[in-house]
């Protein structure tokens, strides 16, 4: 192999299962194989890009662009559905995902899906990735100190939003709107 | 614990795979996965190869192969946006190799200007600022794109420069976008193309008072906002900074730029006296350019 090949082979090696574990927490689990392997592609053409260090922040920037793409893929795939179901041809729902959790998990990842995108992003880098502020910022191309400042207000919507649909769903609340 | 606390715990507990060391199977060795992924991009090396061994000959073939992919485009975002009002279109570029024009890719028009761009979805301005194009990659061509500041879909204070990393090749497929989709203020004449007000700027009126500092300012030709804790300064209507900030005394203020301007850094920091006048960092008199410097309440810090 060449050294172009052994570097891919060894960012390959040491980072899949992350590399995974970022496009799986972002997208269905039937779509995670296509769009580690369109990473994987734009990891492959770029590689030399690579830093010698910190390699896994740069993947998690190559994965947050392909996600992207992949994001827009799946708009256009729901504006030909609604054609498509204007036409009367449907074609079958894709596959949900199969995930049981306690109703109060549901529920905050209900919220955070609601959240703009960029806040949910740096949310899941910091909970689920667990990355500090400056590996944050390489992968989203911000300061240290712009990431710590926008993490530290998505918290605070995060949690102001999720306040609202806890007083929302609250008994009190349904039975004064049951009125 | 508090609720940001709980929430975010409760997050962490419905993360799909809390522990990425338990995936157990790999798709295939690295050779093997390699092997795939470069026959998928075999197309792509072939075009590499052509161009440095024939590249003259081929240079009517990718001009043509651009032109058909662009028409392609054109005609997809045509049928996509029929009952949309699409804007009136610059002809595409006569080559890949002039970046000034404009681009359908995706779902998004790119209007290239000598130094700006815009971007327009769905018939409405969704970014703009300046780009800087010249580093060219073998199949491709990067283009750095860092947006102006007034937003549609940012909250005031929101860091607002943004490099977007997107890639125009002989298929204008666009490879990554924003860091977040800030939709920014006009710079080119796609404004008069765009019905909607891309920044609701509150009418920034007389000062209402030191004791509470949310409200309107006015100070000469510039408008200061203060929301929460959240600035905005406004010049002739458009929005030239905004950041944090935070009261520090009797009449005085701290505030810090989130970098979303033409001549502050993220981290810029200022103060203002606000009964005296406007005491600005030098990054802050930058953006805030001739309106405040012709002011007499200015002075520098």
């Amino acid at each position: 192999m060449s050294g172009r090949d052994d570097r891919f082979a060894s960012v390959y090696r040491a980072h899949y299962r992350h590399l995974y574990a970022y496009c799986r927490r972002r997208v269905p689990a039937d779509q995670t194989d296509d769009l580690v392997a369109d990473v994987l592609l734009a990891v492959w053409r770029r590689i030399e890009d690579a830093p010698s260090d910190a390699v896994l922040p740069w993947l998690y920037r190559v994965a947050h662009l392909t996600a992207s793409n992949h994001w827009r893929a799946l708009r256009r795939q729901r504006r030909l559905r609604e054609k498509l179901d204007s036409l009367g041809v449907s074609p079958p729902e894709p596959v949900a995902d199969q995930i049981v959790a306690r109703e109060e998990v549901t529920k905050a990842l209900d919220v955070l899906q609601e959240m703009r995108p960029a806040d949910r992003e740096i949310i899941k880098l910091s909970v689920w990735e667990q990355l500090s502020n400056e590996e944050i910022a390489r992968v989203l191309d911000l300061t240290a100190e712009a990431t710590r400042q926008r993490l530290h207000r998505a918290k605070s919507r995060l949690a102001e939003l999720y306040s609202k649909h806890t007083e929302a769903s609250s008994p009190a609340a349904q039975e004064g709107g049951a009125r | 614990m508090s609720i940001e606390d709980q929430v975010l715990a409760l997050i962490e507990e419905g993360n799909p795979i809390p522990d990425p060391e338990t995936i157990v199977t790999l798709p295939a060795e690295p050779a093997a996965y390699l092997a795939t992924l470069q026959r998928r991009s075999s197309d792509v090396v072939q075009l590499e190869e052509k161009s440095t061994t024939h590249g003259r000959r081929n240079t009517w073939w990718l001009t043509l192969a651009a032109a058909v992919v662009v028409l392609l485009g054109v005609v997809v975002f045509l049928l996509t946006q029929g009952d949309t009002d699409v804007p009136v279109a610059t002809q595409p570029p006569a080559e890949t190799g002039t970046i000034e024009g404009y681009w359908t890719g995706e779902e998004a028009d790119f209007y290239f200007g000598e130094s700006e761009y815009a971007i327009v979805i769905d018939g409405a301005l969704s970014d703009s600022g300046t780009y800087e194009d010249g580093v060219r990659e073998p199949d491709n061509r990067i283009v750095t794109i860092t947006s102006g500041d007034a937003t549609v879909d940012c909250t005031p204070g929101d860091v607002a420069i943004i490099n977007y990393d997107f890639v125009v090749d002989d298929t204008v497929q666009l490879s990554g976008t924003s860091v977040d989709d800030c939709g920014l203020r006009p710079l080119l004449d796609i404004e008069t193309l765009t019905p909607t007000d891309p920044f609701e700027i509150p009418e920034p009126t007389e000062p209402t008072g030191s004791s509470d500092l949310e409200g309107s300012w006015t100070m000469g030709d510039v408008g200061a906002v203060f929301d929460g804790e959240d600035y905005r300064f406004v010049v002739d209507g458009v929005l030239v900074d905004s950041g944090t900030f935070t009261p520090t005394g009797p009449g005085t203020l701290a505030f810090r730029s989130d970098g979303d301007s033409p001549g502050c850094s993220p981290g810029d920091t200022g103060r203002w006296s606000y009964e005296t006048g406007a005491v600005l960092a030098a990054g802050h008199q930058r953006a805030l350019s001739v309106p405040y410097w012709a002011h007499s309440a200015l002075r520098t810090w």
